[in-house]
């Protein structure tokens, strides 16, 4: 099986995190050191244009809104983008600040063949709502270099890598100005024109690094790329282009983040019972939302159901600037077992799942199994395991279910003990003396005593100090 | 008038005493005159039941134990959620319980108790869930009437006196109660497909599990209850905490080896 690589690139990221979160397209532009970077589809029709200084990006369009650039909250969205491409292929890539790298080879087949995996892929995408350009070659830096001259290049052959790269322009690769000038000064347009030139010269004159991004795309030079791993909590942040007043701009701005969300945990398996929302405003404290499932699941359309049921319910205090979604507590989850002959049953957890969440609630200390130990003494023939741990099992007859932590001393009269009333001794004694070895010595006499309610008792005398009698345990 | 009450009595919602007993599925009590009133034949499967009791030490946990000692067998598991003292292990193992299919939860609060049963009956791992909830009101009760269901488990609730009147949406409701003689009595206070309440005397002491086939073939599933009643009745195996010396298992003649080593070890003990 050969590798097959896709290449994505986002070359609007720096406004496509202001943009996915609203429905329409805004008429924005995002500020990089003082020139426009990116600009909007209905700002481009006013004839605004990347390079513009702000002012005169005004004079042209007197509505445009002006973000600064956050790259923060770029590299943030490249980095759940991957999260959710794991979902497509066990092995994706970074590449800041724009572009992403997947092997599809491998999982094609599971997709129903390259159409099937690219139209899946595009649908994913576009939920997302961002904009891409895509490239698939044989080799990864072949696919980053067909995606950054405009992409939707797609073919799996190898051999015919060296004639489809021969036709890319020069600006294509990464240089650097030095080496732009030079290239240009010597004629070579294309990388047809660099592949013609023997490597060995074409790296004396202008720096090895050229000759080794060519290898790389013919695939003559080996190329690893860095396995993406995505972190076991989520985090999606989404600031909106402008505030949003009522639920339904929300909504739709979290529906974004919930399905960065589902991406993250199909990729992983997992599932998540409790979400965090915060909406952030513009000069209160923000509002949080804790959004929870009956059960775990990876389906963001259950989610936003609840947040729909929240937002309704609890009206707005101030306009929304910004969402906040984290998820901490990301499970396993893996798909219910489809069964032939029990249809509608509910998926069942594994014990390891439920002990896992009722120890997230109420301490580890708090959940155990239940075992039992060789000793003669009472308190001592049982303990506490972890769950499913202890196989070896004594059974004693003539034991009551219930035991008391602490024996419980009973009240005399006439030398017989009285629980409710006068107890009535049935069966017994038993003498249970043993421990001489460790300091624990205990030396008693049980008795199965009836009460006058008619409840069963465990009582024992202790032969240390005769003429008291203890209450040790129900005969539940 | 008369539309808008048949609107009602429509409801699925509503049951009513007259109407045809709903067939579920239910675990055999290990009681035969018990089984016999209890519709399905035992204790309800994805249901609720409330075993309601004055006292403590009257036998409202043996009232259970046949049938607990064959759900452990099964390949689920048993929660035991606040239990008011400590479920005496060496006890169960004698009622042939499995305990390593046992899972011990103690709660510390109230509020936790309800949300850990809940949990326990709807994550489907556990065949039963038994657990002391304390105050719990109808809408609690209901949810975990819905958990239940949802998990297909056996939820057994242990109340006090005072919440039987108490109106509740369990499946099955009885009272356990014990004369100064020692005779144990059931009251069947709501059950489905039974009209009025009825009792029926029981003996608790009796051990019923020596009787009771408690290991099952690998195979489990549908048909289960069935099998417990053509199964040829194998005892449980119950090791004794003194073992017989040595020298008696010595005399076991050697000459009639091979024997099926199970038989051989029912023989000894």
């Amino acid at each position: 099986m050969s590798l097959l690589w896709q290449a994505l690139r986002f070359p609007e990221l720096p406004l496509d995190v202001f943009r996915r979160g609203c429905d329409d397209e805004p008429l924005m532009a995002v500020v990089d050191a003082q020139r426009l970077l990116t600009v909007s589809r209905t700002a481009a029709a006013d004839g605004v244009s990347p390079g513009m200084r702000p002012a005169q990006a005004r004079s042209l369009s007197p509505d445009l809104q002006l973000v600064q650039r956050r790259p923060d909250l770029e590299q943030d969205s490249l980095r759940r983008l991957a999260d959710g491409l794991l979902q497509f292929s066990g092995w994706v890539s970074r590449q800041p600040p724009f572009e992403l790298v997947l092997e599809i080879g491998g999982s094609q087949r599971l997709f129903g063949g390259m159409a099937g995996l690219q139209q899946q892929l595009n649908r994913h995408l576009q939920q997302l709502g961002l904009h891409w350009q895509s490239a698939v070659a044989p080799t990864a830096a072949a696919a980053c270099l067909f995606c950054r001259v405009g992409g939707d290049t797609l073919f799996t052959e190898r051999e015919a890598l060296a004639a489809r790269l021969a036709a890319l322009p020069i600006h294509a690769m990464e240089l650097t100005p030095a080496q732009t000038r030079a290239l240009s000064g010597l004629g070579l347009l294309t990388l047809g024109d660099c592949l013609r030139l023997p490597a060995a010269e074409l790296g004396r004159r202008l720096g090895d690094t050229l000759s080794e991004q060519l290898q790389r795309a013919l695939g003559e030079r080996p190329d690893p790329r860095p396995n993406h791993r995505p972190r076991p909590v989520f985090h999606g942040e989404l600031a909106l282009p402008a505030a949003a007043h009522d639920s339904a701009a929300v909504l739709f701005a979290l529906q974004r983040l919930l399905r960065d969300l589902q991406a993250l945990l199909t990729g992983l398996q997992a599932g998540v019972q409790r979400v965090r929302l915060r909406l952030l405003h513009e000069d209160h404290a923000a509002t949080p939302l804790l959004l929870g499932l009956q059960g775990l699941s990876r389906d963001g359309e259950r989610l936003l159901v609840v947040a729909r049921e929240r937002l309704q319910r609890t009206p707005l205090k101030a306009p929304v600037t910004g969402l906040i979604l984290e998820a901490r507590h990301l499970l396993p989850l893996t798909a219910s077992p489809t069964d032939l002959l029990r249809h509608g049953q509910t998926a069942r957890m594994s014990w390891q799942q439920l002990t896992e969440r009722l120890g997230a609630r109420l301490g580890e200390a708090a959940i155990s199994g239940l075992g039992t130990v060789a000793d003669h003494r009472p308190e001592r023939a049982w303990h506490m395991p972890a769950p499913a741990s202890d196989r070896q099992q004594t059974a004693s007859p003539h034991r009551p279910l219930w035991l008391l932590p602490e024996p419980q001393q009973l009240a005399c009269r006439n030398g017989l003990p009285e629980h409710h009333g006068q107890l009535q001794l049935c069966q017994g004694p038993e003498r249970i003396e043993s421990g001489w070895w460790d300091g624990q010595d205990i030396s008693r006499d049980y008795y199965q005593a009836r009460a006058a309610d008619g409840s069963r008792l465990w009582v024992f005398q202790d032969r240390r100090q005769p003429g008291r009698w203890f209450l040790h345990g129900y005969f539940g | 008038m008369t539309d808008a009450l048949h609107e009602l009595l429509r409801e699925p919602r509503i049951w009513r005493a007259t109407s045809a007993p709903v067939t579920t599925a239910a675990t055999a009590t290990g009681f035969a005159e018990l089984d016999a009133r209890l519709p399905g034949g035992g204790w309800p499967q994805a249901a609720l039941t409330e075993v309601i009791h004055a006292q403590q030490g009257i036998g409202e946990l043996q009232l259970l134990m046949p049938a607990l000692a064959r759900l452990s067998r099964a390949s689920r598991w048993i929660a035991l959620i606040a239990p008011p003292h400590i479920p005496y292990a060496p006890a169960l193992a004698a009622c042939g319980i499995d305990l390593s299919r046992i899972l011990l939860v103690r709660p510390q609060r109230h509020v936790d108790t309800l949300w850990a049963v809940e949990q326990a009956l709807r994550a489907g791992t556990c065949a039963a869930v038994i657990c002391w909830p304390g105050q719990a009101d109808a809408s609690a009760l209901r949810r975990l009437q819905l958990a239940a269901e949802t998990g297909d488990c056996a939820g057994f609730l242990f109340r006090s006196e005072t919440d039987a009147a108490q109106p509740s949406p369990a499946t099955l409701r009885v009272r356990l109660r014990r004369d100064t003689e020692g005779v144990s009595q059931l009251d069947l206070i709501k059950c489905r497909g039974n009209v009025g309440p009825q009792s029926l005397q029981l003996k608790l002491d009796t051990p019923r599990v020596q009787a009771l086939p408690v290991s099952w073939p690998p195979h489990g599933g549908r048909g289960r209850e069935r099998m417990a009643e053509t199964a040829p009745a194998r005892p449980a195996i119950v090791r004794p905490l003194y073992p017989k010396p040595r020298s008696e298992q010595a005399r076991v003649p050697q000459l009639q080896l091979p024997l099926d080593g199970e038989r051989q070890l029912d023989r000894m003990h």
